[in-house]
């Protein structure tokens, strides 16, 4: 893991644990009705200071606060135009299946490739803890993928190339 | 499976069942088969006049007309004697005749001849312009070949060398992505292998040569040149390097998408990793609560 890599995911980590204390409100504005403040954004009082944690000008991270939910958007490298469609597909494949993964938005916040919304019954049913977990290790492997995945398609273009002009 | 088959297979295998039961002297049945390419090319089995010993194969090209102006049919001609008919089954480009009551002991090869079809008649266009390039005569006219839809193949003789330029349509935007990796690989190939010929790529605009022409502009499209040399045109190499050059862009397309679908399958193995880690999230439920029995059987629950 490089220098940078680390000290970025432990800022991302203690700013998660310590915005990740939930609790359950009902709206103020509509009777009977519980809904993540930070998405309805109904009350000014309900919501916290966003803070983004940022590691260069690419990758970075937006974490939104509220008194029942917390907004986590994650902003990944993109190096070049093969990256920017593999992160994109990837992205998008995810977010298809968003009602697995509970906690992920269907769709990012604007600014980032993928965004992830926890609310107070989610830190009710699942530990803290496992979920920040999550999100870290999210974070550290869809990089490692993404470069995987780009390296795969070099490889498989080299090998076809050189089979195809050796049988000249 | 890297490089593709150059033949039809299917064809073979329909043509060589058949043969094989004609000369194992089983009743024949009629067949009625229609098979297709690549590049929107058909071919048709089917019997002549309903005889069951007739075997008629016909392949349909689109583009047929240009190559009969480069020689398509003395090639055919050449190439499959007798078995040609001289009348092509209607809609179809051209037709070969097999005769199962007088199946030729060497069969294996005619059938293998057949499944070439396609390829056969995609060389005559380089056959002549190889021969013009050893003969030294410089053609100011180059050939056009729209071998499908929106895409072109120019081929195009000097006394030096054959310029080879395809036009290819990427239909999806991250093909176009993906594409010129794979034409960057094309271009360094060079190093790998001597014999190689050059490779040139260039997106949206097509390159120098056919500056004057209608080619097309456009942000989907890519042009690759090869550039072939006297040691690829010579008569030794001809037949191997027409083999190569006629499938590549069925070759690279298929590399495309074969890119594709490895990048899924490791996106859904990643994903499903990621939800293992998001469930351990979950706490585990309460081993406590679980129903305990008595030695009879009953459920024991705690008085208290």
């Amino acid at each position: 893991m490089s220098a940078t890599l680390r000290p970025y995911l432990n800022a991302v980590r203690h700013t998660l644990s310590a915005a990740m204390c939930l609790q359950n409100f009902n709206s103020q504005v509509v009777e009977r009705h519980n809904k993540p403040e930070v998405e309805v954004r109904s009350s000014k009082e309900l919501l916290m200071t966003a803070v983004v944690v940022s590691r260069n000008e690419k990758e970075r991270v937006l974490i939104e606060p509220s008194i029942n939910s917390i907004r986590i958007s994650i902003a990944i490298k993109q190096a070049d135009d093969i990256e920017r469609i593999l992160c994109h597909k990837f992205m998008r494949f995810m977010m298809m299946r968003a009602e697995n993964f509970i906690i992920l938005r269907r769709k990012p916040v604007e600014g980032y490739d993928i965004s992830f919304l926890i609310t107070n019954f989610h830190t009710e049913q699942m530990f803290k803890h496992k979920l920040v977990d999550f999100v870290i290790h999210f974070m550290e492997e869809i990089d490692k993928e993404i470069s995987e995945m780009k390296l795969a398609v070099n490889a498989r273009a080299r090998e076809c190339a050189m089979e195809y002009l050796k049988r000249f | 499976m890297i490089l593709l088959e150059i033949n039809n297979r299917i064809l073979e295998e329909t043509l060589t069942v058949k043969i094989r039961n004609a000369l194992n002297g089983h009743r024949p049945e009629s067949i009625d088969v229609t098979i297709a390419d690549f590049d929107s090319v058909l071919y048709h089995l089917s019997n002549l006049n309903g005889d069951k010993m007739k075997l008629r194969v016909s392949i349909s090209l689109k583009f047929y007309k240009e190559l009969q102006e480069h020689g398509a049919d003395e090639l055919i001609r050449k190439v499959y004697g007798h078995y040609l008919m001289s009348e092509p089954e209607s809609g179809y480009s051209v037709s070969l005749l097999l005769d199962l009551e007088h199946v030729p002991e060497d069969w294996p090869e005619l059938v293998k001849k057949v499944g070439l079809l396609k390829r056969n008649c995609f060389a005559s266009v380089f056959q002549k312009y190889f021969e013009c390039q050893e003969e030294g005569i410089e053609t100011n006219k180059r050939a056009v070949i729209h071998y499908r839809d929106d895409e072109t193949m120019y081929v195009e003789a000097k006394t030096d060398r054959v310029t080879v330029v395809f036009s290819t349509i990427f239909k999806d935007p991250d093909d176009i992505v993906i594409g010129k990796v794979f034409m960057q690989e094309f271009k360094e190939g060079k190093r790998g292998s001597q014999t190689a010929p050059h490779v040139l790529f260039s997106h949206k605009e097509p390159p120098l040569e056919l500056q004057d022409t209608q080619a097309r502009v456009g942000e989907n499209i890519g042009y690759v040149t090869f550039v072939l040399f006297p040691r690829h045109t010579c008569k030794a190499a001809r037949d191997n390097t027409i083999n190569l050059i006629h499938i590549f862009r069925d070759y690279l397309h298929y590399h495309i998408k074969c890119s594709k679908a490895y990048i899924h399958t490791r996106m859904r193995a990643k994903t499903s990793d990621f939800l293992k880690v998001l469930n351990r999230a979950r706490p585990e439920p309460n081993k406590s609560h679980t129903d305990k029995k008595t030695v009879t059987g009953r459920s024991f629950v705690r008085s208290n």
